[in-house]
C-alpha cells in the first residue's frame, strides 16, 4: 500500500481524536456545570419558594400592627397557620449548606410560634417578636440571594472554559480537513476520467478498447478488473456468436462449450437451451411439414371427390326435379279427375235419391194395382155367384119346363140355354179368378221386388254418400298433394340452386387445395433444406420423415357410401377438371370469392422463404454491442472482483 | 169291371140310337146331381123346384138320414140326407148343400120332400132305353133305390129311384112326417 493512502488515513485519525477530544472536554464541562449550576438553583429556588410566603405574611402582620396598632385576631391565626405549614415542610432534599443558612430562621420562627401562641399578648411584645424574625428573614433571603450570584458566576466560568476550546479546536480540525479532501480528489481525477471514457468504449460494445496502464495510482486495480471484464464479455459473446453462426448455417449441433460462471454461464446456457428448442422446433416443423402436405394432398383429393359428388348431387337433383314436376302434373290430373269422380258421385246420388222416389211411386202403383184387382176379385165373386145364381134358376127352369110337357119344351131349350150361359160366365169367372190371384201373387212378388230394390237404391244411397264422401277427401288430399308437391318442388328448386353454388364452392375448394398443396410441398423441401444438414449430423434420421411423403388414404377422407367409384375417379389419371384452369399457388387471386384468409395464408407460405433467409442473414452478422448491451451486468460477479484486494 | 162297363155304356148307346129311329122309345129328362164326387139322376118329372141356400134346422129324435126340415114358402118340408141313406163317406164340398125339392103323389095324396145332394149339375134327356138295370157288382147303395145306370159324356150316372127315396122315410120305419108321425121302430 502506498504512503498516500496511510497519510490519508492519519489524517483522518487524527482530525478523528481532535474532535472526540473536544467533544469529552465539552461534554465534561457541561457535565459539571449541570451539577453545579442545576441542583443549586433548584434548591435555592425550593428554599425561597417556602421562604416568600411566611415572609410577606410577616411584613403584612407587621405593616398591619403600624397602621391599626392593633392585632387581630384572624391575624395571628394566619401567621400560625404559615409558621405551621413551613415548619411542616420537609426539607430532605436540601444541602447541609442551605439548611445552615435557614437554621436561624427556623429558630425566631419558633419563638414567634411561641409568643404567638401565649394569650394575653402586648401588641408591642408581638411587635418585637415580629422584628425580630423579620429581621432574621431578612437576613437569611440576603445569604439566600448571595449564594445564587455565586452559583451564577461559576456557570459563566464554566462556558467561557468551552468556547475557549471551541474556538481553538474546530479551525485547525477544518483546515485539516480540506487539506486531505483535496489531495485525495486530486489523485483520484484523472484517472477516473480515462477509466469512464474505457468504460464507455465498452458499454458501446467495443471490445477492444483497453485502458492504457500508464496510471499508477489508486484505481490501477480498477482500470485491471475493467480490462479483464472486457476481455471476458469478448470472449464468452464470441463463443456465442460462433456457435449461432454455426446453427444459423444448419448445425444444429452447435453448443457452446466454455463453462462460465454466473450470468455468463447462465447466458451460455440460455443460448445451448435456445438452439436446442430450435432444433427440436426445426424437426417437429420439419414433421408438420411432411403432415401438412399429406394432409393437403388428401384435402386436394378430397375436395376433387366432393365436387365430383356435388355434380353428381346436382345431376340428380335435377332429375328429381323433373320427376316431382311429372309427379305434381299428375297429381294435378288427379285432382281435376278426383273433382269429375266428385260429381258424378253427386249426379249418383241424385240419381239414386230420383230412382228411390220412383220405386216409393212404383210401390204405391202395386199396391193400386194389388187394391184394384182385390176390387176385381170382389166383383168376381158377384159373377161367380150371379151366375151359380141362374144356373139354379136355369135348373129350375128346365124342371118347370118338363114339368109343362109339350108346352114346355121351348122353354126347356132357352132355359138350358142360359144354363150354359151360366155356367160358361161361371167358368169365365173362375178363370178370372185365378187369372187375378196370380196377378195378386205376382203383384206380392212385385212388391217384394220392389221393396228389395228400394233398400238396395237405400243401400246404394248410402254407399254413393260414402264414395262422394271419400271422393271428396280424395279429392282434399290431391289438392293438399298438389301443393306439397309445389312445395316440394320449390324445395328442390332450391336445393338444386343450393348444390349448383355448392358445386361451384367445391371445385373453388379443390382448386384452393390444390394450390395448399403446392405450397404445402414448397414448404417441405424448404424445412427440409433447413434441417437436412444438422439432422444428418446429429440425429439418425427417420426413414419416414426424409422419404417424400406418401399419399396416404386417411379414414376420415374416405367417403363410406359410396367410396370405390370415387377413389377410381380419383385415381386415375387426371382428366381435365376446372381444378386445372386455375391459376397456379404463387398467382392466388385475392379477389376470389371465398376464403381471402386462405389465400392470404397460402401468399404467406411463399414469402416465409425470404422471410427466413433474412433471418439466417442477420444471425450470420450478429451486432456484438446490442448483444453486450442487452447481455444484463449483473452484481454477482464477486468470484471476478475478489482480485481487487 | 170298367172295360165290360164301358162295353155296356157303348152297346148302350147304339141300342138307345136304334130305339131312337125305330121310334120305341120313350125319352125322359133327369136332373144330374153328384154325391161324394159320384153322378146320380133324378126324374125330372118327380120333383118341384131346386133349393140351395136354405136353412136346415135340425129335428132331434130323428133317423141319422134325416137332415132336418126346411121352411118352402111356409110349408115345412123334411129333408133327407143322400148321403147318410146311401151311406157315402167323405165330406162335402159344397158349403151350401143344395136340397131338390121332390112332389110326388103316394096313396093318393101329394107329398113333398125334400133330398139334400153335395151339388145339381146337369139337366139330361135320357131314352128309357138309355137305363140299364145295375149289374151286380156288389154296389155300395142299397139296391132298391136304383132304377138303373146310364152313361153321359163317358162316364155312369146312378138312376136313382125318387118314390123309393122318399118312401124310405116309412119303408125303414121311420116318420114321414116327423112332426106328425113317431114311430118307435125309427129308434131301434
Amino acid at each position: 500500500m502506498s504512503s498516500h493512502k496511510y497519510r490519508a488515513m492519519a489524517a483522518s485519525a487524527v482530525v478523528l481524536v481532535l474532535i472526540v477530544a473536544l467533544a469529552a472536554f465539552v461534554i465534561s464541562q457541561l457535565k459539571n456545570l449541570q451539577n453545579q449550576v442545576t441542583v443549586e438553583f433548584s434548591q435555592l429556588h425550593h428554599t425561597m419558594q417556602m421562604l416568600d410566603p411566611v415572609h410577606s405574611s410577616l411584613k403584612l402582620v407587621g405593616t398591619r400592627l403600624e397602621s391599626s396598632q392593633a392585632f387581630a385576631s384572624d391575624d395571628r391565626q394566619r401567621l400560625l397557620q404559615r409558621i405551621g405549614e413551613y415548619s411542616d415542610t420537609n426539607f430532605s432534599g436540601i444541602s447541609t449548606e442551605l439548611k445552615d443558612i435557614t437554621q436561624p430562621l427556623e429558630v425566631s420562627l419558633l419563638d414567634l410560634q411561641s409568643v404567638l401562641s401565649s394569650p394575653n399578648l402586648g401588641v408591642a411584645q408581638i411587635k418585637d417578636a415580629l422584628a425580630d424574625t423579620n429581621a432574621v428573614a431578612t437576613s437569611v433571603i440576603g445569604q439566600l440571594d448571595g449564594r445564587f450570584d455565586q452559583a451564577t458566576k461559576s456557570s459563566d466560568h464554566v462556558i467561557d472554559n468551552m468556547l475557549q476550546a471551541i474556538y481553538w479546536g474546530v479551525p485547525p480540525m477544518t483546515l485539516f480537513f480540506v487539506i486531505l479532501a483535496w489531495n485525495t480528489i486530486r489523485l483520484s481525477t484523472s484517472g477516473i476520467s480515462a477509466l469512464t471514457a474505457a468504460c464507455e468504449q465498452l458499454a458501446k460494445g467495443d471490445l477492444s478498447q483497453r485502458d492504457p496502464a500508464n496510471y499508477d495510482s489508486e484505481i490501477r486495480p480498477v482500470i485491471d478488473s475493467i480490462n479483464t471484464l472486457g476481455a471476458r464479455i469478448a470472449e464468452v459473446t464470441t463463443s456465442i456468436d460462433h456457435e449461432l453462426q454455426r446453427m444459423a448455417q444448419g448445425h444444429f449441433d452447435a453448443r457452446v462449450e466454455n463453462r462460465y460462471g454466473g450470468a455468463y454461464g447462465t447466458l451460455v446456457d440460455a443460448v445451448n437451451r435456445s438452439i436446442a428448442e430450435i432444433e427440436r422446433i426445426v424437426t417437429g416443423i420439419r414433421e408438420v411439414a411432411v403432415e401438412v402436405r399429406n394432409g393437403a394432398t388428401e384435402i386436394a383429393q378430397g375436395n376433387i371427390d366432393l365436387s365430383h359428388r356435388t355434380e353428381e348431387q346436382a345431376s340428380s337433383l335435377e332429375e328429381t326435379a323433373s320427376t316431382i314436376k311429372g309427379l305434381s302434373q299428375s297429381v294435378d290430373n288427379n285432382a281435376t279427375l278426383a273433382s269429375d269422380a266428385d260429381q258424378l258421385a253427386h249426379q249418383a246420388q241424385d240419381n239414386a235419391e230420383a230412382g228411390s222416389r220412383v220405386l216409393k211411386d212404383s210401390m204405391t202403383a202395386m199396391d193400386d194395382i194389388r187394391a184394384a184387382s182385390d176390387k176385381i176379385s170382389e166383383i168376381i165373386n158377384v159373377i161367380n155367384d150371379i151366375a151359380f145364381q141362374t144356373n139354379l134358376l136355369a135348373l129350375n127352369a128346365s124342371v118347370e119346363a118338363a114339368r109343362a110337357g109339350e108346352q114346355g119344351l121351348g122353354f126347356g131349350v132357352v132355359a138350358n140355354e142360359v144354363r150354359n150361359l151360366a155356367q160358361r160366365s161361371a167358368e169365365a169367372a173362375k178363370q178370372i179368378e185365378r187369372l187375378i190371384a196370380d196377378t195378386h201373387k205376382k203383384v206380392r212378388y212385385g212388391v217384394d221386388l220392389v221393396n228389395q230394390s228400394g233398400q238396395m237404391l237405400v243401400t246404394i244411397e248410402h254407399s254413393n254418400r260414402r264414395v262422394c264422401e271419400l271422393v271428396a277427401s280424395i279429392s282434399h288430399s290431391t289438392k293438399e298433394q298438389s301443393t306439397g308437391f309445389g312445395e316440394i318442388s320449390r324445395a328442390i328448386h332450391d336445393m338444386d340452386m343450393m348444390t349448383q353454388q355448392n358445386a361451384a364452392l367445391v371445385e373453388q375448394a379443390a382448386a384452393a387445395s390444390k394450390t395448399m398443396e403446392g405450397q404445402a410441398l414448397q414448404l417441405n423441401e424448404l424445412i427440409q433444406n433447413f434441417g437436412q444438414r444438422a439432422v444428418v449430423a446429429r440425429v439418425e434420421p427417420t426413414s419416414s420423415l426424409m422419404l417424400p411423403p406418401t399419399p396416404r388414404k386417411s379414414p376420415s377422407l374416405a367417403i363410406p357410401h359410396k367410396s370405390k367409384p370415387v377413389v377410381k375417379s380419383v385415381e386415375k389419371p387426371k382428366t381435365p377438371r376446372p381444378v386445372a384452369s386455375t391459376p397456379k399457388p404463387e398467382l392466388a387471386h385475392p379477389d376470389r370469392s371465398f376464403d381471402n384468409m386462405s389465400f392470404d395464408d397460402f401468399s404467406a407460405i411463399g414469402t416465409t422463404k425470404t422471410h427466413a433467409k433474412a433471418s439466417v442473414g442477420s444471425s450470420s452478422a450478429p451486432d456484438p454491442v446490442r448483444r453486450v448491451v442487452n447481455t444484463p451486468l449483473h452484481t454477482e460477479f464477486d468470484e471476478d472482483w475478489e482480485s481487487f484486494d | 169291371m170298367e172295360q165290360r162297363f164301358n162295353q155296356l155304356i157303348n152297346r148302350t148307346e147304339a141300342q138307345l140310337d136304334l130305339d131312337e129311329e125305330l121310334g120305341l122309345n120313350q125319352t125322359a129328362q133327369y136332373l144330374i146331381f153328384t154325391l161324394g164326387g159320384k153322378k146320380f139322376a133324378l126324374d125330372i118329372l118327380s120333383m118341384q123346384e131346386i133349393r140351395r141356400g136354405n136353412v136346415i134346422t135340425e129335428v132331434p129324435n130323428t133317423p141319422v138320414h134325416v137332415a132336418g126340415v126346411i121352411n118352402l114358402r111356409g110349408l115345412i118340408v123334411p129333408v133327407i140326407d143322400l148321403r147318410q141313406l146311401f151311406e157315402i163317406k167323405g165330406e162335402t164340398l159344397q158349403k151350401k148343400p143344395a136340397v131338390i125339392v121332390t112332389k110326388t103323389i103316394q096313396n093318393g095324396a101329394e107329398k113333398v120332400v125334400g133330398l139334400m145332394v153335395d151339388a145339381v149339375t146337369d139337366v139330361f134327356k135320357l131314352s128309357t132305353a138309355d137305363i140299364q138295370e145295375l149289374p151286380d157288382i156288389g154296389c155300395e147303395i142299397d139296391r132298391e133305390f136304383v132304377t138303373g145306370v146310364s152313361r153321359i159324356n163317358e162316364s155312369a150316372v146312378i138312376c136313382l129311384d125318387a118314390d123309393k127315396c122318399i118312401s124310405s122315410l116309412r119303408n125303414r120305419g121311420q116318420v114321414v112326417s116327423p112332426f106328425f108321425e113317431v114311430k118307435g121302430g125309427a129308434a131301434a
